[in-house]
């Protein structure tokens, strides 16, 4: 049975381009437009791997939904890819590198994303 | 200056109005020799005409040149001690309280005038007060014995005039500085409002800055996602021309996002909270730096070296900021230095600073352009006819962030010979 991966993400054709080149690599794909959705597709979808984006409704709302998959025994396990701008435009300081120890994702993916590049730490990081 | 000409001519009126009071009180008291007090009402009528031709003057050339008004001003204050001289040789000279009447001349002259005329002034006071003394007591000019028989403590006329002219020289004096403070006070707060003000449109126009380039940048990201998958699905099946045209369209994608990346950087620094000052070790921030630049150098077979004493050369700043200052410098080093070229990076400590140079045998800056370098968006044309992107806002960002340490950058180049950028940074006392 193919894996599944669950896009937490506003950005529709941001998600659709993942999905197009998930479903290539042979992976099922569902969708959250925000957070609090994502939350709830966690439950009902199961899936191996989580993608979420750092900023939706709010600023931080990707590094929140994280903290909330961590805290919950059933879905803690599941590996979280997070998204991130490029710079820092926003002012929320945010380094992947130095910031990683105390943000509890398995990898981060720079937009725009590279198909290759996503297929890669899908792969990586996917629950076996 | 005007404003500060029609003030003098305002005062001079109320200081007509006491003479004429005073000669007034005089004839009335029978004090003084009657030829003095009348001499004294014509120097009051002198006045009155001066002070005319003044205003007239004024308001006539409401826009003539600020050097005329000085000269009409310092014209204006000669006349004034020339006269005050003249009130006190009729008043009895060295016996004449008038002569407290020069100290608010001075604070006058020093409210009006700017930097050390107020001293010149003083000389000039001094000179005319000691040449009529001169003159008496040389006898070239005879004394007036403005109190004639009286003895000068026992006529209570006498002491309660030396004493008004004390009170009058007390309460001017007192007006004129608080006059002088006060405009001070209220320049000051309007200065401090406006820049309260400007600070306010600076952040305002900053914020607005980042939330523009990052609303910008999010849709370009997605095209740009989208576009690499496009392309990726049609991977080597599609029409040479159609990937060319992906290939071009996703670096013009690439290009703009990484400009709207360059404009935030250049808004770095404005917010306090963004600053993020730490002790640091140059020596290995240029060494990581060197290394993470390295295989673009060996890319064009150029030598890269990096030279700097077995020191930690321990810093204050901001990781970030310096990090963006010479990874800029390195790679437009690279960028522009032909292949097989020299790139050499040293750290010293010269004097107060901690000096960084990044100097490349490429093919140098024209002098014309050399002072153009560091304006946001300018590329010089040899620039643009060696690489074309770039969007010119690389050298603005570093040297607002060598600023944002206090510091310093210089360059250094000779067309066909090379560059170096020198960064000064100044030694901190928080280490």
């Amino acid at each position: 049975m193919a894996k599944k991966v669950l896009i937490i993400d506003d950005d529709f054709d941001l998600v659709e381009a993942m999905r197009i080149t998930l479903e290539a690599a042979g992976y099922d794909v569902v969708d959250a437009q925000d957070g609090e959705k994502g939350l709830e597709k966690i439950k009902t979808e199961s899936p191996d791997l989580i993608i979420l984006d750092v900023m939706m409704t709010s600023m931080d709302e990707g590094f929140h939904v994280a903290y909330k998959i961590r805290e919950d025994e059933a879905i803690k396990d599941t590996p979280i890819v997070m998204l991130t701008a490029v710079g820092n435009q926003t002012g929320f300081q945010f380094d992947p590198g130095k910031d990683a120890d105390f943000l509890p994702v398995d990898a981060f993916l720079e937009k725009p994303v590279n198909p290759k590049k996503l297929v890669d730490v899908v792969h990586q990081n996917i629950k076996v | 200056m005007l404003r500060r000409d029609k003030w003098l001519i305002r005062l001079r009126w109320y200081a007509i109005l006491g003479l004429f009071s005073g000669v007034i009180l005089l004839k009335s008291i029978a004090l003084g020799p009657p030829s003095s007090v009348d001499a004294m009402a014509l120097v009051g009528f002198v006045l009155v005409g001066l002070n005319l031709s003044y205003l007239a003057y004024a308001s006539a050339k409401q826009q003539f040149g600020k050097s005329n008004l000085v000269v009409l001003l310092n014209l204006q204050m000669v006349m004034d001690l020339i006269l005050l001289t003249i009130l006190i040789y009729l008043t009895g000279s060295a016996e004449s309280p008038l002569s407290f009447f020069y100290v608010f001349h001075i604070i006058l002259a020093s409210i009006i005038f700017p930097g050390g005329f107020s001293y010149l002034y003083s000389l000039l006071v001094v000179l005319l007060y000691s040449g009529l003394l001169l003159l008496e007591q040389s006898s070239y000019v005879g004394h007036i014995c403005f109190f004639n028989d009286f003895h000068l403590m026992t006529d209570s006329r006498i002491v309660l005039g030396i004493w008004f002219i004390f009170v009058v020289t007390m309460m001017v004096s007192a007006y004129l500085a608080q006059n002088v403070t006060e405009r001070h006070r209220r320049v000051r707060d309007k200065l401090e409002a406006a820049n309260l003000k400007l600070q306010e449109i600076n952040e305002t126009k900053t914020t607005f800055f980042r939330y523009a380039s990052h609303e910008m940048k999010a849709p370009i990201a997605t095209i740009q996602s989208t576009l690499m998958v496009i392309e990726d699905i049609l991977g080597s099946e599609a029409d040479e021309r159609v990937i060319n045209m992906l290939n071009r369209a996703i670096g013009r994608t690439s290009e703009t996002i990484g400009m709207l990346k360059d404009l935030a950087d250049l808004t770095y620094g404005n917010f306090q909270e963004q600053q993020n000052f730490e002790k640091l070790s140059l020596r290995t921030l240029l060494e990581d730096l060197v290394t993470d630049v390295k295989p673009n150098s060996d890319r064009k077979h150029q030598t890269l070296t990096f030279n700097a004493a077995e020191l930690p050369f321990d810093y204050f700043g901001d990781t970030n900021a310096l990090g963006k200052v010479f990874k800029n410098l390195l790679s437009n080093a690279i960028r522009y230095t032909e292949e097989s070229g020299n790139i050499q990076v040293s750290l010293e400590t010269v004097d107060a600073n901690y000096v960084v140079k990044v100097a490349d045998d490429g093919p140098g800056i024209p002098e014309s352009e050399q002072t153009n370098i560091f304006k946001e968006f300018y590329r010089t044309p040899t620039a643009r006819k060696l690489i074309s992107e770039g969007t010119g806002l690389g050298l603005s960002i570093v040297m607002r962030m060598v600023e944002l340490h206090g510091g310093d950058i210089q360059v250094d180049s000779q067309e066909g010979k090379g560059s170096t950028f020198t960064v000064l940074l100044p030694l901190k006392e928080e280490l």
